[in-house]
C-alpha cells in the first residue's frame, strides 16, 4: 500500500481569516513543504481546466495546480514543478480529480443550454484530465461522476422525472465506459467515486460498477460513504478487486435533514451544519478502515483527505498524527 | 442636522471566495472542536452584523457569490431583505470582469452574462456595477489598439442595456488588468461613452500603476460614479510586476492595506470631495488583509475621525 495526500484539501472555495492567502503561490510552496515533511511523498491534484466560472476563473490566477495553464504560468514548466516538489520532498503525484459539477458550472456560465450541453462537456473535462494525468506522470484519474443529485435534477435534466434520471444515469455510464478506452490507450486508470449528494449514491453505486467496464475502478471516500449510512467495512470489501486511490476523510455528521436532496448539500442550513471534520475529530474508525485494506490486499494507493478544514496546519498535522501514531505508517 | 452627502458601502470579498453559510445554527459544532475564530466567519448573518456595527450602510458583492445567493435565498430580493432585516439600507453594487472584451469574437457571450449580472443587482435593488473592462494582462497583454477599442465597445454595449434597466456600469480599472497604464487614460476619456458607462475609482489600483487618484478625481470627477477606497505602500510598481501571471497574489507583496495606512493622502480627496459637493455611496475594499474584521473596523475609524470631520 502507499500513502498520498490530496492537495484538493487547500480550496479557496471557501471563507474565512486568511482565505485569501491561500491563493498565493508562496503559500502553495509553503505548503507542498509542510507535506513532505509530515512523510506524505505522494500527492493527487485536482483537475479544473474550464475558466467561465467565476471561481475556477480564480483559481488560474492562484498556486492551485488545476491545470496545465496553471502549472505553465505559476510554476514556470512541469519540469519545474517536478523540482519544487522534490525539493519538498514530494517524489509522485498519483493521481488527478476531476468534478462532474465543474463542467456544470462551465456550461451555467458560458449562457448556453445546461440539458443540451453539460454532457458533451463532461465528456471534454474526462478527455482534458486524462491528458493532465499524463502531464503530470499520475496513473489515476478520479472521476466524480455527477454534480450534486439537486442541481442534476433542477438544472440539468430537460424534465424533474425518474426517466429523465434514469436516462441521465444511463448517458453517463455509457460515457465513462467510452473514456476508459481512451484511458487506458494512455496508460491511465479511471476511478468512479460517490460522494453522498451524487447521482450514484448508495445502491445506486453498485448498478453504476455492475454496468461500467470492470477496468474501471472505485475509489470510495470514507466520510462520504458514512454520511450516506454505508458501511464502511462492507464496502471495501464487496469492491476489495476493484478499489483504487481509497480516501480517508472524517466525519461525525449524519444526513438527517437529506441534505443530499438540496443545492447546497454540503452547506446544510437546517440542523447540523458541519459537515466535515478534521482527522481525529470524526468519528470514522480509520484504524478498522486499515485493517480491512490490509485483509482484503489492498495494495493501491491510500489518500488522505480534510475538507473544509478551519486551519490547513492543524488539518495537516492531524492526518500526520492519524497515520504515524495511529495508524503506525 | 448636518446633511450627510457620503453614505458608506463595503465589498465583501474579502470575506471569501463562498461564504458557506447564510446562518450558523450552533457555533458550538465548530467551536467545541477547534477552538478558533473561524467559526465567526462563516455566514452572512454575522458579516452584515459586523458591517452594522461598523457604521457602514451597504454593503457590495461578486459576480461569483450569486449562484450561492440564489442558492441559499431563492430569489435576490430575499437576500436583499435579509441584509435589511440585519441593518443595512442596501446591496449597493456588485463587482464583475468582462474577460475577454478585447476579443470581439467573444461580445455576445460577455454581454449576455453581464447582462444577467446586471439583472442581479437590480433584483437586489442596488445601484451600480463595478466592471473590470477586460482579461488579465497575462497572458493577452500588451492589446492593439483595435483590441482597446474593441473592449470599449463591449462595454458601452454593456452600459446601454443596465442603463435601460436603472443600473450604472462603472469602469474599475484593475493594477494587472489587460487596459493598463499606457491604454487607460485614453480608453475612459475618450473611448467609453459617459452617458452610458461611468468610472470607479480604487484609489490603490490607480496608484499601483502609476496614476495620482487625487489628480484622477480632480480630472473625471463629472463621471465618477462610485469609489473603492483602499490604501497602498506600492506606488507606481513596475510594469514587469504587474503584468505577470497572477501578479496579484504571485509575489508575496501586499499591495492593498487600510486607509491611511499606505500613501494616499485621502484627506485630500475628502476635501475634493467637499469642493465638487460628491454625494452617494463610497465603498470601502479590505483587499489583501489576513483579518478583513480588524481591516474594515480600522479603515472605518480613519474614515470617522479623520475624513468624516472635512466632509460627510
Amino acid at each position: 500500500m502507499k500513502f498520498g495526500l490530496t492537495t484538493e484539501m487547500l480550496t479557496i472555495r471557501t471563507c474565512g481569516p486568511g482565505w485569501l492567502m491561500k491563493m498565493a503561490i508562496g503559500y502553495w510552496k509553503k505548503f507542498y513543504k509542510y507535506v513532505g515533511a509530515l512523510g506524505f511523498d505522494t500527492i493527487e491534484v485536482p483537475s479544473s481546466p474550464f475558466i467561465h466560472d467565476p471561481v475556477a476563473w480564480e483559481v488560474t490566477r492562484t498556486g492551485m495546480p488545476v491545470s496545465d495553464f496553471v502549472i505553465n504560468a505559476m510554476y514556470g514548466s512541469f519540469e519545474e514543478f517536478f523540482q519544487l516538489l522534490k525539493e519538498s520532498w514530494i517524489n509522485e503525484i498519483t493521481s488527478v480529480h476531476l468534478r462532474g459539477i465543474d463542467a456544470y458550472e462551465e456550461v451555467k456560465e458560458s449562457y448556453i443550454s445546461i440539458p443540451d450541453n453539460y454532457l458533451p462537456k463532461f465528456e471534454e473535462l474526462i478527455d482534458i484530465s486524462i491528458d493532465y494525468c499524463t502531464q503530470v506522470k499520475g496513473k489515476n484519474v478520479i472521476i466524480s461522476p455527477s454534480p450534486e443529485l439537486g442541481i442534476v435534477k433542477k438544472w440539468i435534466l430537460p424534465e424533474d422525472t425518474n426517466a429523465a434520471l434514469i436516462k441521465f444515469e444511463d448517458d453517463v455510464i455509457d460515457l465513462l465506459n467510452k473514456a476508459a478506452d481512451k484511458a487506458q490507450a494512455k496508460n491511465v486508470t479511471l476511478s468512479v467515486t460517490n460522494e453522498f449528494w451524487s447521482v450514484f449514491r448508495k445502491e445506486k453505486l453498485h448498478e453504476l460498477m455492475e454496468r461500467l467496464d470492470t477496468c474501471i475502478k472505485y475509489a470510495p471516500d470514507t466520510a462520504h460513504l458514512y454520511i450516506q449510512g454505508e458501511d464502511i467495512v462492507e464496502t471495501l470489501k464487496r469492491y476489495k478487486d476493484r478499489l483504487a486511490c481509497v480516501k480517508l476523510n472524517d466525519t461525525r455528521f449524519i444526513d438527517v435533514e437529506n441534505n443530499y436532496l438540496s443545492l447546497h448539500p454540503e452547506n446544510p442550513t437546517v440542523g447540523k451544519q458541519k459537515v466535515f471534520y478534521d482527522m481525529g475529530d470524526g468519528d470514522i474508525d480509520f484504524v478498522g478502515v486499515y485493517k480491512t485494506l490490509l485483509e482484503i490486499g489492498y495494495d493501491d494507493y491510500l489518500i488522505f483527505n480534510t475538507e473544509k478544514t478551519s486551519s490547513i496546519p492543524d488539518a495537516l498535522l492531524k492526518m500526520g498524527i492519524t497515520r504515524q501514531r495511529l495508524l503506525d505508517i | 442636522m448636518e446633511t450627510q452627502n457620503l453614505k458608506y458601502s463595503y465589498m465583501t470579498n474579502m470575506w471569501g471566495m463562498v461564504v458557506q453559510f447564510p446562518k450558523i445554527n450552533d457555533f458550538n459544532e465548530w467551536y467545541k472542536v477547534d477552538s478558533m475564530n473561524n467559526v465567526y466567519f462563516l455566514d452572512w448573518e454575522h458579516i452584515v452584523k459586523y458591517l452594522v456595527a461598523n457604521g457602514f450602510q451597504g454593503m457590495e458583492l461578486m459576480w461569483h457569490m450569486r449562484p450561492w445567493v440564489e442558492k441559499f435565498f431563492g430569489h435576490p430580493r430575499e437576500f436583499a431583505a435579509f441584509v435589511q432585516d440585519l441593518g443595512l439600507e442596501k446591496v449597493s453594487g456588485v463587482f464583475d470582469i468582462a474577460d475577454g472584451s478585447e476579443d470581439r469574437s467573444r461580445h455576445e457571450q460577455i454581454i449576455h452574462r453581464i447582462d444577467a449580472i446586471v439583472d442581479f443587482i437590480a433584483d437586489l435593488g442596488g445601484e451600480y456595477i463595478q466592471l473590470m473592462p477586460a482579461s488579465g494582462y497575462y497572458p493577452v497583454g500588451p492589446l492593439t489598439k483595435d483590441q482597446v477599442r474593441d473592449s470599449a465597445d463591449c462595454i458601452n454595449i454593456i452600459g446601454k442595456h443596465a442603463k435601460e434597466k436603472g443600473i450604472d456600469i462603472c469602469v474599475h480599472t484593475e493594477f494587472w488588468c489587460a487596459i493598463n497604464k499606457y491604454d487607460v487614460e485614453w480608453f475612459v476619456e475618450d473611448l467609453i461613452d459617459h452617458d452610458n458607462v461611468k468610472f470607479c475609482l480604487d484609489t490603490a489600483q490607480v496608484a499601483i500603476m502609476g496614476f495620482d487618484p487625487i489628480d484622477l478625481y480632480e480630472r473625471w470627477h463629472d463621471f465618477i460614479r462610485s469609489f473603492h477606497c483602499k490604501d497602498t505602500t506600492e506606488v507606481n510598481t513596475p510594469d514587469e510586476d504587474r503584468f505577470k501571471a497572477g501578479a496579484e497574489f504571485g509575489s508575496g507583496n501586499r499591495w492593498f492595506w487600510e486607509l491611511g495606512a499606505g500613501m494616499t493622502d485621502f484627506t485630500k480627496l475628502w476635501t475634493l470631495f467637499k469642493k465638487y459637493n460628491q454625494k452617494g455611496w463610497i465603498s470601502i475594499e479590505t483587499d489583501g488583509t489576513p483579518d478583513a474584521l480588524a481591516t474594515t473596523t480600522l479603515t472605518k475609524y480613519y474614515i470617522d475621525r479623520y475624513l468624516t470631520p472635512i466632509y460627510r
